[in-house]
């Protein structure tokens, strides 16, 4: 089936064509979600309300973008809303905390701990920024459809988000917070 | 030529440089050791976070967002889809829910449910599974979870997701009954359980469990006391099909079925409530 013939029969409601979608792009999607939030229940729950409104708003869709970077785009749109609330909840910015429990299951989950629990104290839109770029492998003007902003933008949001990671893996604390040395003197 | 910003060394990795910048940068960074050791990192970082192994979606996922598909295309209301509950209702209603203490239960509740959108968030809606069970238990069923935002779970899990509650999910049921999926729940911010149960004829039987407190919606359906074995509680029926709730002080036990036994019946309800005791029968 081919992209044209799956938007096709998504706008008709076809099953067929809807489920192909889902396959085609969900993987990456739960992915990002996974690492956006950390939280597998809450990933689950953020994937489903993205395909439900992807199928529903499919006539919305004006083919300027690529398929996956609209899908994207709302399933990032969900996660940063969820993100804002639970930060506004827990009275913070709302960096994510909780491991995730599936990656620590050889030394080389050792190295990837790491990058996860250094990519959760970043800010949700910063950490957005580093997986659209690598892990999901959008370019810059993918990203930017993404998070609608400027190409620029991107460049100097995403230069900003790899510096405050490099700090966080050499420091192990947000750039955002007192360094713990000085809790500990405190 | 002095050393590069790292915006660009970042733009020259993730090749949104022109061919032009391109050879510059690379002719400086050949014989630059500073900004030769700032690309590695920069390359360090891509690879570290490119390097998480692929997590597939969970079995399921694809199964709800289809249920929920069809559900809002079979209901009348064009806002059914917003009414889906979601982690946003989630905790909106939690947030509402701690300004109730301060208005008072009752005045909150009636505020909460004339709200519509959200009032089915704290609220058990069996009369989404009572009213459509004559087309077919089956589909009233997944169309209850996928109300309640069910999520398909490992049986062993079950305990562990509702805490709260005490109940069994046995992998056979008196009457030849084998457990085909089990499933976490929400309704508003407590959790629930639910399994399906099969049998070699094609007969289906449900087991829901809520925390009592949550107020349950039986629609025009009338919910009448019975006696199940040695419990007291209330059973609807429609047609052929007989939902009988046992509840004790921590747990609403639901069993949907056509078991016309009432002997088979009530081993059924020992096997899903054995710790419930004749005494903790009360109404809802």
């Amino acid at each position: 089936m081919t992209e044209a013939e799956i938007l096709d029969g998504c706008r008709r409601g076809d099953r067929q064509a809807r489920h192909e979608l889902y396959v085609q792009t969900s993987t990456r999607v739960y992915r990002l979600l996974l690492r956006m939030t950390r939280e597998p229940e809450t990933a689950l729950d953020l994937a489903q309300a993205t395909y439900l409104k992807v199928f529903t708003r499919i006539s919305q869709f004006d083919g300027r973008a690529a398929i996956a970077t609209w899908i994207h785009r709302i399933a990032v749109t969900e996660a940063l809303q969820y993100l804002r609330r639970k930060g506004r909840d827990a009275g913070t910015s709302g960096p994510a905390t909780e491991a995730v429990d599936s990656v620590s299951d050889n030394q080389a989950a050792d190295v990837r701990m790491d990058i996860e629990d250094a990519l959760a104290l970043l800010e949700p839109l910063d950490r957005t920024m580093l997986l659209l770029r690598y892990d999901v492998g959008h370019d810059y003007r993918a990203i930017a459809e993404t998070l609608d902003c400027a190409e620029g933008t991107v460049a100097s949001r995403l230069n900003r988000a790899r510096e405050r990671l490099r700090f966080v893996l050499k420091n192990s604390y947000s750039p955002e917070e007192d360094a713990p040395s000085k809790h500990q003197i405190l | 030529m002095s050393c590069i910003e790292l915006e660009k060394l970042g733009r020259y990795l993730d090749a949104e440089l022109s061919e032009k910048e391109r050879t510059e940068i690379e002719s400086h960074v050949r014989q630059c050791p500073h900004c030769t050791s700032e690309l590695a990192a920069l390359t360090s970082i891509h690879d570290q976070i490119a390097a998480v192994k692929t997590v597939n979606p969970p079995p399921g996922l694809w199964e709800s967002i289809e249920t929920s598909l069809d559900s809002a295309a079979s209901s009348t209301d064009p806002e059914h889809l917003r009414r889906i509950p979601g982690p946003s209702n989630f905790r909106k209603f939690r947030a509402a829910a701690s300004i109730a203490a301060a208005i008072g239960l009752v005045g909150f509740a009636a505020f909460w449910i004339t709200r519509g959108a959200t009032a089915q968030a704290a609220t058990v809606d069996f009369a989404i599974l009572l009213d459509s069970i004559s087309k077919g238990a089956v589909e009233a069923f997944d169309r209850f979870i996928t109300h309640h935002n069910g999520r398909p779970i490992d049986p062993a899990d079950a305990r562990r997701s509702a805490p709260d509650l005490d109940f069994e999910i046995p992998a056979e049921l008196p009457g030849e009954w084998r457990r085909a999926r089990t499933y976490r729940l929400k309704f508003g911010g407590s959790q629930g359980i639910a399994a399906s149960y099969t049998r070699g004829d094609g007969e289906f039987l449900a087991t829901i469990f809520h925390p009592p407190v949550k107020q349950e919606n039986f629609g025009t359906h009338i919910d009448y006391p019975c006696v199940v074995g040695k419990h007291r509680g209330h059973s609807v029926q429609v047609g052929e099909w007989r939902m009988v709730h046992l509840t004790d002080p921590s747990t609403c036990h639901c069993v949907l079925s056509r078991i016309t036994d009432d002997d088979q019946l009530a081993g059924v309800m020992s096997a899903i409530a054995p710790r419930s005791k004749p005494s903790d029968g009360h109404g809802h």
